[in-house]
């Protein structure tokens, strides 16, 4: 079985010779993974789409077109970065486009995976949801507060999909790996096999040299897998395949999955060709409770930012006192409309002596300050940022010369509104009875 | 003297999702990676004292498929929350690059 992986991320793009090249074969599935936690929480709370609308629509054009002509499944997974409602919908939107324009019919699969709050609440009072660790604290209230929870599905609504015939599957959020191990595992290839393959191949041909955002295609049997790059200028060999579990991930020889953990520790790479790898004997550790990581994003205020510099020694060298001194005052100039846990005011030094350097040249040194205020309404940022902004700009420290102003300030208007600021509000395992109670599964008929 | 970084072909730094950093130690050689891992210099209670996290927490892989070693740990701040300064977690490797290495 021959399966395809378009790129490391939809919207990074990939070349056509390297898909054209892979599709003068035999292949099975053409899949490709579309979302990270790793941009951070903006996009799963603010329900933005990772990407560009224009770089998305031509991965899905070339990957979808390209998959209805060979007649196997297209699937995406984590549909618009994180996979949650309006991303999955914004996705769907675009292919709902891609058919008009090219006259394509096809039967749709989407795997929503936005998961309802009062089941969350429900397995949270059960004892259900367990932490990584004491980072998040999760609490009924919120549950409540988030904009959105997700869970990261595994390969069943995969292979339901797959089985009910879909021809174009778009996943909210998903397990990078389910993408591609779903259809070798209902086929009945070795799960450990699958998910090491599937965990390589999510990131396009990010484990060939070079490496790159391209295509790869895997062929699984039952007993190894091989790995090899569409684009002939690259080649896949046994450091960067091996090398490739360390990224990204706090273990290389354990991939966790819903069901299970993929157990590498005992894999075996071999040098096949010039420009492919032989992978076998990994294993696949079946977990006694099924679980599903949810990841969850709230709003937690309102950013305003100014950015400054400044290449004068004295201040320089004062700049710890300038800082302490700035929070003071802004806190004792605003007590009377915001109070103090109404804001976080951050001042952040770039080229200072930070990150473990511990003496600075004076003479040479020019710092970067990213003045940071977020504020529990965007007009309470605005007011302390500009407070904050106008103390250290002004502001007398003891001998001064240059007395007209502290930053070169780069932009006007100086006080920059950033919008909505997000956290990660859940990042926890929920033990599930079935997988069904984290994923729906609707069905359509395009074109036609 | 010599320096972690010295030695290391790759010294990298990583978010390993949002609430975890991982550090990739990847040397050239196996000799390299051997005086490293002998050295005994990345162990648990150094990578609590430079990143200031509790050494029961710090997870060491020695990876030597690939002439590697793994370091993971708990993010001070979460990826993306109000006080983090790196997003992505990739510029988190400095304070391990000046490890320094005593020969063999």
């Amino acid at each position: 079985m021959r399966i395809v992986s378009l790129t490391g991320a939809l919207g990074y793009g990939f070349s056509l010779s390297a898909l054209n090249r892979v599709l003068e074969g035999h292949v099975d599935l053409i899949g490709v993974d579309g979302g990270s936690t790793d941009p951070g929480p903006h996009y799963l709370g603010g329900g933005k789409v990772g990407f560009t609308r224009e770089s998305l629509k031509r991965d899905l054009e070339v990957g979808i077109r390209a998959a209805l002509d060979k007649k196997v499944p297209f699937v995406l997974g984590s549909a618009g970065l994180a996979g949650g409602e309006p991303h999955l919908e914004f996705i769907r939107a675009l292919v709902d486009e891609i058919a008009e324009d090219h006259d394509l019919d096809f039967r749709l699969a989407l795997i929503h995976t936005e998961l309802d709050k009062e089941y969350l609440k429900a397995r949270l009072s059960d004892g259900r949801i367990v932490p990584f660790s004491d980072q998040i604290e999760l609490t009924e209230e919120r549950i409540d507060k988030s904009v959105r929870i997700v869970g990261q599905v595994g390969i069943e609504p995969f292979v339901e999909a797959l089985e009910a015939g879909a021809q174009v599957i778009l996943a909210g959020r998903a397990c990078d790996t389910a993408i591609f191990a779903a259809l070798p595992i209902s086929k009945g290839y070795p799960p450990g096999l699958a998910f090491h393959m599937a965990k390589v191949i999510e990131c396009g041909a990010m484990c060939a040299y070079p490496s790159g955002v391209d295509v790869v295609v895997a062929e699984i049997f039952d007993d190894h897998f091989t790995l090899e790059p569409g684009g002939l200028e690259r080649k896949c060999t046994v450091e960067r395949v091996a090398g490739h579990t360390l990224y990204e991930q706090s273990s290389p020889i354990r991939i966790v999955e819903p069901h299970g953990v993929a157990d590498l520790s005992e894999s075996r790479y071999e040098q096949l060709t010039d420009r492919s790898v032989k992978v076998s004997n990994s294993r696949f550790i079946p977990a006694e409770s099924k679980t599903i990581k949810i990841e969850g994003a709230e709003l937690v205020g309102f950013r305003t930012i100014c950015i400054g510099g400044s290449n004068e020694p004295l201040f320089v060298e004062r700049l710890d006192e300038i800082v302490a001194d700035t929070k003071r005052f802004v806190a004792e100039q605003v007590q009377d409309n915001v109070g103090p846990d109404d804001y976080t005011l951050n001042v952040r030094v770039y080229g200072g002596a930070m990150n473990g350097a511990q003496f600075i040249d004076l003479a040479t040194a020019e710092v970067g300050i990213v003045i940071d205020v977020v504020g529990k309404t965007q007009a309470v940022a605005d007011y302390v940022l500009a407070t904050a902004r106008g103390r250290m700009m002004h502001f007398d420290y003891a001998g001064r010369k240059s007395t007209a102003g502290n930053l070169a300030c780069p932009y006007s208007p100086s006080d920059l509104p950033l919008g909505p600021v997000y956290e990660f509000s859940a990042y926890h395992l929920v033990t599930v009875d079935d997988f069904s109670e984290a994923y729906r599964i609707e069905y359509r008929t395009v074109g036609g | 003297m010599t320096r972690l970084a010295d030695l290391a072909a790759v010294l990298r730094s990583k978010n390993a999702g949002p609430l975890t950093l991982t550090i990739d130690i990847i040397f050239d050689d196996r000799s390299r990676y051997d005086r490293v891992v002998q050295s005994g210099v990345i162990n648990a209670q150094n990578i609590s004292e430079l990143y200031d996290v509790d050494a029961g927490d710090v997870l060491i892989t020695e990876y030597a498929i690939v002439n590697a070693i793994k370091v993971s740990f708990p993010r001070k701040f979460v990826s993306g929350s109000v006080l983090d300064d790196d997003v992505y977690g990739c510029q988190q490797h400095r304070p391990v690059a000046d490890l320094e290495i005593w020969p063999n």
